[in-house]
Formats: C-alpha cells, structure tokens, sequence
C-alpha cells in the first residue's frame, strides 16, 4: 500500500529512525548458503503505511516459514513514506547490500531501478513455477514491465476514490456523491463553509492528485508511449483549468489552510465533506477518527470519462539477492491466488488480480464498494527515469502558484510542459 | 611519541572527516547517480550549478538565514548571559531553562514547532488573544523561512548565552571596580569594558554561528518534508546538496553545490577572522 500524501508526517518519523534502521539492517547478519536443501536466509524490506501493515505481513510470513522450513526470511521494514524508503534503498544498492526482496513503488525510483537492472527480471521464474500471470490487471502489472519483461508482481494496490462525510452530506441535504463535474462543484459549494473551516474538497495538489482530471477530460500528463508530454493538449489544459478552479473558487483548499498536514486528516477531523484518496485512508480513519461517518464512491465523470489514477505495489527481487529462487517462492507465496486472498482479507488494500474482486471480504465492507467500482476505470503510470525532481517539486510548485492565482492554469502548464521536454532532450 | 599518540584521531579524522571531504571535491568533476558508472565531466556540474535558479534560490535563502540568524542569536544570547551574570533569584534555573533547547534535539524541536507554527497552533492562538489573525506560517512562502529563523535563534541563544557567560566570568572584576571608583555607569562599563574584553568570546559565537547557519539542514528538512517548500522557500544549500545526491541521484551536483559552500564558508570565516579576530589589547 502506498500513503502518497502522508510524507511529511512519515518523513519526519523516517529521519528519526533513519539512522536506526540504517544501522539495524546493514548489521542484520545474512548467512547465506547456497546449496540447495541446506536452509537459507532471505531478507524482505518495504515501507510500511502503518504499524498494522507490518504486523500483519509479519503474521503473513510466519505462515511461508511453515510451508518452506528451509527458507527463513528477515522481514526489515523501512519506516517512511516510498521515496524515503527509496533513498534508503538507493544506498543499499550502493553498499551492494539491498535487501533480496522489496517493495518496488508505482512511482519515483521504480522505473530508474528497472532501466538499471537493479532488479532481476522474473520471467524464468514465473514460466518455470507455474505461476498465473494473466490474472493479473493488464494496467498494474505494465507499470512493472520493461522490454517485455517483468520486475515485479503487483501485491496489492489502491486507486483514487471519491470518501465523503456521510454525516455532512445529509445535513445539506445532499442525496448522493457527485457523478459528474458540475455535480462535485454544486455539491462542494453547498459544502463550504469557510467560518467554521469547513471546505467542500481538501487535497495537497501533487501531481498524484490531479492527473487524473487531465485524463477525464481526454488529456493526459505524456503520450502513452512517453515520449512527450501532453499538457498544454486542449483537453489537458480543460481537466487542469477545472482542478485549480475549484481552489480558486474556494470550494476546494489544501491541507494546512485547516492546520492537517494531508487531505485524509483534514476528513477525518471533520475539516473535509470530500477528500480523493486510495483505501490506505480505511485504516488510518479507523484507528485515528473512529467517529467520521463516511462513505466511498467512484470519482465524478469529467468530458470524457471518470478514469482515475491506480496506485499498484509490487514484490521485486533485487541483483543483490544471493538466492533469486528462495526469493522468488516468497513472492510466489504471497501473491498467488491463495497469498493475495490472505492479504486481501487484512484489510489494507484492493487486490491486483482481477479474479479476486469479488472477495467476500469485500462484500461485507462497504466502504470499500467505490475503491472497487472504481478500479476497473483507473490506470497506472509513472514517468520515465529521472522526473523525481520533476515530479515531486517543480509541477507541485506550478500548481501551487496556479491555485493561488499567481499564474493562469495555462502559464502553469506551459511551464511544466517545457520543464518536462528539457528533461526528456537531456537524457 | 606524540605523533603514535595522536595516530588514532587522524585516522579517525581523515576516515570520516578529511577523506570525504576530499571525496566530494573529487565528485564533483563526475555525473554519476550512485546507482550507474561514474562518468567525467569536468567543470559542466559547476555550469550547470551557477546557471540552476534553484541553486540562487538556496543561496538567497542560505544567506538571508545566516544574515537575520546570527547578529541576532548572538545579540540575544549576550543580551540574557548579562542579565544571568547578576545576582538574580532562581538564577540556576534560569541558565538551566534558557540552556535546555541546546541539548535537545533538532528533530523533536522542530516537531513541536510544526504544531507551535500549525494554522490553528500556540501561536496563532497567542496572537488571536491580542486581536492579530495569524498567517499560515509553514504554508506561506514568505513565512515559512521566518518562522525556522525564529526557531533556530530560541535554539542556539542558549549555548551561546552559556559560551558569554564563561566569557563574562573571564573579565577581571577589578577592572569594573576601577572604572566604578572613576564614575562610569552601568551602561558605560557595558559598552567600554564588557563588549570590547568579550572580543575573543564574540569572535567564536559569530564563528560558530556562521558556519552553524551555513549548514542549516534539520530544521528546513524536517519542516518542509525534505521539499525545501513551500515554492522553494526553504531550499537551504545543505538541503539542495542532499536533494541532489540522495533524493534526485545527481551526486556530481550535489558535490559541486557543497565545494560553493565550502568555497563561501571559508570566505565568510576568513572575513570575520579579520573584522573579531585581532588580538585584545588592554
């Protein structure tokens, strides 16, 4: 599960026990024999959204040791949000030393990793063990391909939905979630009230949160074959017009302007009567906001469609990986049809298979009925190596000076347009 | 003998101190992204560095900091050592109090000021009392740097307030007595006598704060969540040089933004040296 908007809290947790971890993990012993039969130590890392992720992958692993007495896996979760944890990976793949399997996230560092070779493709391994590849969404699994091969098995993943306050919509006597663009702008106007801090929408503008009103318009970030960006494309310029005019408007605000650090906390602390978020928010209202009365629902239909964006994580073996094959029985283990259903019925996170949608699990939680409906209309993408600055910086800036109307939407987009294209002539 | 002695701390030094600083200058010739080979490319990261509005960015930002931070963290800290230095009650307690933000550390500080300087935090709170409506201090690209040089100055006063009053104590009492005996008043001795023996006390104060300002880090890190945000405005040059080497995989930048800041430290140290570093003549 990946908590995109979480960073600033997790980061501050990460610095703190950064160099902790730093120093656990490279002092973690690997006694590594490579003769089959004789038992052998793999170590598994990811990040972790909350305690509970790492509690339960822990139950999880208790059950492969089980199966396969001879494979004893380390699990040595990295605290912080997935680039954090990407920068502590990077100097373990530096040190020579990364973990064998990790958490391989659907954006920042992913597709460097992959054009590096820093992780091993698993064709072979998924040919030779069987395993059913083609249940997997074709959308989730592409973010993890390169040159027709595959670098990761998507575990789990979340696509952005539309959580309303179901206590707020009832009061302003509001029937059901917005379907359409106009809908969400009525609603959320009927919503705002800015006197008690009360806004329609509340989400941090990275651009995680707004593609996808680019694709709903019929636009997009780059082409599908990402060799040019797509934003000044008329349809792109309508879906981002009408993101930053929802701020303008004042119907729609970021995170700190109610004293949140992200958008799920500004739902849950009742600041939000909407908020688009991915299924991590589930566990963390749970746990943090138990009185919020919510409900999910698919995003507004734009021009085009109500397409949303799909945040898939995926199992990877690293070039470091002494036993590749020990490795990959772990990840077959966890995300096979039975391993995916025993995570599946956790809590954390949609599934990647299409074949396990209709979990009874699912049925019984209902909050969960507009993550899945949402699923089959989103899509995974992530940019090409070297856009982290890009990415998480410069079009985070453009937008934060579109919504406080310093610059026009399209300045906006003219400016990352030609600050992506530069990045792309240089590589 | 003494050099067996000292054997241990040079190689020490030179491990972890001296060899990757000499590293950096090296990589600083190289593109290179940690994870792919090396490659060099002479003096284009420095090119690149000086023509980058980001890199001006961290140095307006790195230069206003130091610029507010210093003068007034050391005016600060001068200002309580006197008032500490007189015979007042609950003396102890005070200097323990006004020490503590030195020994704690910069991340837990900077936490509680996150939620000290939230929308709707300490602050804010305090200046609704008195009829102001507080800005959105860690949101607002004109207050966010502020609000971190308010903070670091309550950090650092405290040490520097311990360093004067060592330096206080040094001041030989007689010299106070003599120009009492000759009529000089409180205010005159201050500015004739204390200011000018504190010369050497200063000198190491505006040393330290200089190079402890040049390498803010922490506290823009932990406040903006690694981004330098909001809209740059808290890029310091030490967060840019981690940006570029950790976060962005471009080491070669990273190592040509920290030999300009060993460039600028050394220049600005080497000043100070000259306008506080004479020795006092009494």
């Amino acid at each position: 599960m990946q908590v995109p908007v979480h960073r600033a809290t997790a980061k501050v947790v990460a610095l703190c026990g950064l160099s902790l971890i730093v120093a656990a993990s490279s002092a973690s012993a690997r006694t590594v024999r490579r003769v089959s039969g004789k038992p052998v130590t793999i170590t598994l890392s990811g990040w972790t959204s909350s305690p509970v992720e790492a509690q339960l992958l822990t139950k999880d692993i208790a059950g492969f040791s089980k199966v396969y007495p001879n494979i004893h896996v380390l699990y040595r979760p990295i605290s912080g949000s997935g680039s954090t944890y990407e920068t502590v990976l990077r100097t373990r793949f530096v040190a020579g030393n990364a973990p064998d399997v990790i958490y391989v996230n659907n954006g920042g560092e992913s597709s460097t990793f992959m054009a590096n070779h820093d992780l091993i493709p698993l064709n072979s391994y998924i040919k030779s063990s069987h395993f059913t590849i083609g249940d997997f969404y074709k959308s989730s699994l592409s973010l993890f391909e390169q040159g027709g091969k595959i670098y990761g098995i998507p575990k789990d993943q979340s696509p952005l939905a539309l959580f309303y306050n179901t206590t707020m919509f009832a009061k302003a006597g509001i029937k059901h979630p917005p379907t359409t663009w106009a809908q969400l702008v009525t609603d959320a106007k009927l919503l705002t009230n800015p006197s008690k801090h009360i806004y329609g929408l509340i989400n941090s503008v990275q651009e995680p949160r707004w593609a996808q009103f680019l694709s709903e318009a019929g636009g997009g970030v780059m082409n599908p074959a990402m060799t040019k960006f797509t934003l000044t494309s008329p349809a792109s310029v309508r879906g981002y017009t009408y993101f930053v005019d929802l701020y303008k408007r004042g119907i729609a605000t970021v995170p700190t302007t109610v004293g949140a650090s992200w958008g799920g906390q500004a739902f849950g602390m009742g600041n939000a009567a909407m908020v688009l978020s991915g299924d991590w928010l589930n566990p963390f209202l749970k746990q943090t906001y138990p009185g919020i009365h919510y409900n999910t629902a698919v995003l507004p239909k734009g021009p085009v469609s109500n397409v949303s964006l799909t945040f898939p994580v995926a199992y990877g073996i690293t070039r470091d990986s002494r036993n590749p094959a020990a490795a990959w029985k772990l990840i077959s283990y966890l995300t096979n049809q039975q391993g995916m259903t025993r995570w599946m019925n956790l809590g954390l996170a949609l599934p990647t298979r299409r074949s396990l949608v209709g979990l009874p699990y699912f049925k019984h939680h209902t909050y969960i009925h507009g993550l899945l409906a949402q699923l089959p209309h989103s899509l995974a993408w992530t940019f090409p190596p070297g856009f982290v600055q890009f990415s998480s910086t410069t079009m985070l800036n453009q937008t934060t000076l579109a919504i406080e109307g310093k610059e026009s939407p399209l300045q906006a987009l003219k400016n990352m347009q030609s600050g992506g294209e530069a990045i792309l002539k240089s590589r | 003998m003494g050099i067996a002695m000292s054997l241990p701390a040079m190689i020490v030094l030179f491990l972890f101190t001296l060899g990757p600083a000499i590293y950096a200058f090296f990589l600083s010739f190289f593109s290179w992204s940690l994870l792919n080979k090396m490659q060099y490319v002479g003096l284009s990261n420095f090119g690149f560095i000086f023509t980058s509005p980001l890199f001006w960015t961290a140095v307006f930002n790195t230069a206003s900091f130091a610029l507010v931070v210093v003068p007034t963290q050391t005016l600060v800290a001068l200002g309580i050592a006197v008032l500490l230095n007189q015979n007042l009650p609950a003396r102890g307690f005070l200097r323990l109090a006004f020490f503590f933000p030195a020994v704690s550390s910069s991340a837990v500080i900077s936490i509680i000021f996150m939620w000290i300087y939230n929308k709707f935090g300490l602050l804010n709170g305090a200046l609704g009392v008195l009829g102001i409506p507080g800005p959105n201090w860690l949101a607002n690209p004109f207050f966010a740097l502020k609000a971190i040089m308010m903070m670091n100055i309550w950090t650092t006063s405290g040490y520097f307030m311990v360093v004067f009053l060592a330096g206080l104590q040094a001041i030989p009492q007689e010299i106070h007595d003599a120009a009492w005996v000759d009529g000089a008043g409180s205010w005159y001795r201050f500015t004739r006598i204390t200011v000018p023996l504190l010369k050497p006390t200063t000198f190491f104060v505006a040393i330290m704060g200089v190079i402890g300002t040049m390498q803010m880090f922490d506290q823009a890190f932990i406040i903006s969540g690694g981004t330098g945000g909001p809209l740059n405005s808290t890029t310091t040059l030490v967060l840019l040089i981690y940006q570029y080497i950790f976060s962005y995989g471009q080491v070669g930048y990273g190592a040509a933004v920290t030999v300009i800041l060993f460039v600028f430290t050394m220049a600005v140290t080497l000043g100070v040296n000259k306008w506080l570093g004479k020795p006092i003549e009494y």
